[in-house]
């Protein structure tokens, strides 16, 4: 389940593996497979994130839509854009609500 | 002339490689900062239920004789010159080296941690703070106990939910539960991560009356006021919390740098774990970034893939995970995926739990034995392969 996560400054490309638990890899080609991964490399990102940056996060889990929702809905920051390409969601997020 | 292996790291997945190389062909070489070897998942029970047997052993007790070892840090790994700088300006030179340098709590990440684990302990950094986490639960007369998860990485993907369950459990057996409220928080979707699991552990949550929170990203802890901010600025309250801090890999130099990722941990093939652009180096268990969970059972997979490797085998990595999950009340389950697999739902047992206290009681006697135990944990490992175990519990 290959992903990126996009943000301003920063370029993330990250895997997520069929574990209990997702990694983030720098550079290279993005692989790997199936995961709770994406949000958990959303809220890394989200971490170091500051109001008005963009998030984009790529995964290839069809789980990964209602998830995104979720978060949005729940920490009130803004989904711009939910689309699929082939296999791949692509999600993009305006982070809004940091405090 | 005998290829030099060098090991960084005296934990589980350095202790494992060093006594499964031949020491005929190879002259192998245990690095680490300081002298003990520790059983990390026996701080939940101390933080919990107080337990005194003891979680470390000396590294030096643990190698098979004739395995060398030095006791200073490691300061910088220089790949391409196959050197490791030691502490006080020693170096040491290798064939082949196997970095094997564990992961800890990074606290600067969250503001008013450091305090607050000072004051209320945390069982994923040392034994000290694990027994002010029980000296905290004994305290505890009434109010809300919250366990909160600081972010990823950290050790052991099911701990911060072993530590709610035993936390409920201990406040019920004191009598206290209906005046204890234990409050569960973390920054995911579901309590636990990965769907099928989540589907065995939510209704044990719901039935046991511990609330939770999801979608909560810890930003700092206000203490004055007893509670615990959001990055939304979502305000929860504490009498006492716990929290699972994010990790960060050991604080040591590499050369070329680009090998590490931000959080200092150590990129990696995840099928080879060779380091990123050269094949005589290797980065097990915690330590790398490879994207599979921090857990010893990872690091003992991937030591027994690296020595194979060392030894001219084409050995692969599966993938697998295997973590024990303690439920409480005598309860348990497994996290068991691989990379061809999704975790498995295995439903709560008691024999699960008894596995994993036999597994905790037999560890040093593994670590120190592998001719002795390798056929039983091979065993074990194709008896439960997560394609097999999906056939019964989907």
């Amino acid at each position: 389940m290959p992903y990126y996560i996009n943000t301003f400054n920063r370029k993330y490309k990250a895997i997520s593996a069929n574990c209990a638990w997702p990694r983030i890899e720098l550079g290279s080609t993005p692989r790997g497979i199936a995961c709770p991964g994406p949000i958990t490399e959303l809220v890394k990102a989200y971490r170091s994130a500051k109001n008005g940056d963009v998030i984009e996060v790529l995964a290839t889990d069809p789980g990964f839509k209602p998830d995104v929702e979720a978060w949005v809905k729940r920490t009130g920051n803004q989904l711009l854009e939910f689309r699929q390409e082939g296999g791949t969601y692509i999600a993009v997020i305006k982070v809004t609500a940091k405090k | 002339m005998k290829k030099r292996v060098v090991i960084i790291g005296g934990g589980a997945g350095g202790a494992i490689a060093a006594n499964r190389l031949p020491l005929e062909e190879f002259d192998v070489t245990v690095i680490d900062s300081q002298p003990y070897h520790y059983y990390w998942p026996w701080l939940l029970y101390i933080a919990f239920k107080g337990s005194r047997r003891p979680m470390k052993a000396e590294i030096r007790s643990l190698l098979r004789p004739g395995v060398n070892f030095i006791q200073a840090r490691a300061e910088a790994v220089d790949l391409a010159n196959r050197r490791v700088q030691l502490e006080g300006g020693k170096a040491v030179e290798y064939d082949y080296l196997i970095a094997a340098t564990g992961s800890g709590p990074n606290y600067s990440v969250i503001g008013g941690l450091d305090k607050a684990v000072e004051k209320y302990g945390d069982y994923h950094s040392t034994e000290a703070n694990a027994w002010r986490v029980w000296d905290t639960i004994n305290k505890l007369k009434g109010g809300t106990f919250a366990v909160i998860v600081g972010g990823d990485p950290y050790r052991c993907p099911p701990s911060p939910l072993e530590g709610v369950f035993l936390a409920e459990e201990f406040f019920r057996s004191r009598g206290l539960r209906d005046r204890v409220r234990v409050l569960f928080a973390s920054p995911y979707p579901r309590p636990y991560p990965a769907e099928p699991m989540n589907e065995v552990v939510e209704p044990l949550l719901k039935e046991r009356g511990i609330e939770y929170v999801t979608f909560f990203t810890l930003d700092h802890i206000d203490d004055e006021k007893k509670v615990a901010v959001s990055m939304e600025g979502e305000e929860l309250k504490y009498d006492a919390l716990v929290v699972i801090p994010p990790h960060a890999g050991a604080d040591i130099k590499y050369s070329p740098p680009d090998v590490l990722t931000q959080d200092r941990f150590v990129q990696a093939d995840k099928y080879t774990n060779n380091i990123k652009g050269f094949d005589d180096a290797f980065v097990i268990g915690d330590a790398s970034a490879v994207p599979v969970a921090k857990t010893g059972v990872t690091a003992h997979l991937q030591a027994t893939v690296v020595v194979k490797r060392i030894l001219g085998e084409d050995a692969r990595n599966t993938g697998r995970t295997n973590c024990p999950f303690d439920l409480g009340y005598g309860l348990g389950t497994f996290v068991i995926s691989d990379f061809e697999n999704p975790v498995v739902k295995l439903p709560p047992s008691r024999f699960s739990h008894l596995a994993k206290m036999a597994f905790a009681a037999a560890y040093w006697d593994m670590i120190k034995y592998p001719e002795l135990w390798d056929p039983i944990i091979d065993a074990y490992f194709e008896a439960t392969r997560p394609a097999k175990l999906r056939r019964f519990y989907g």
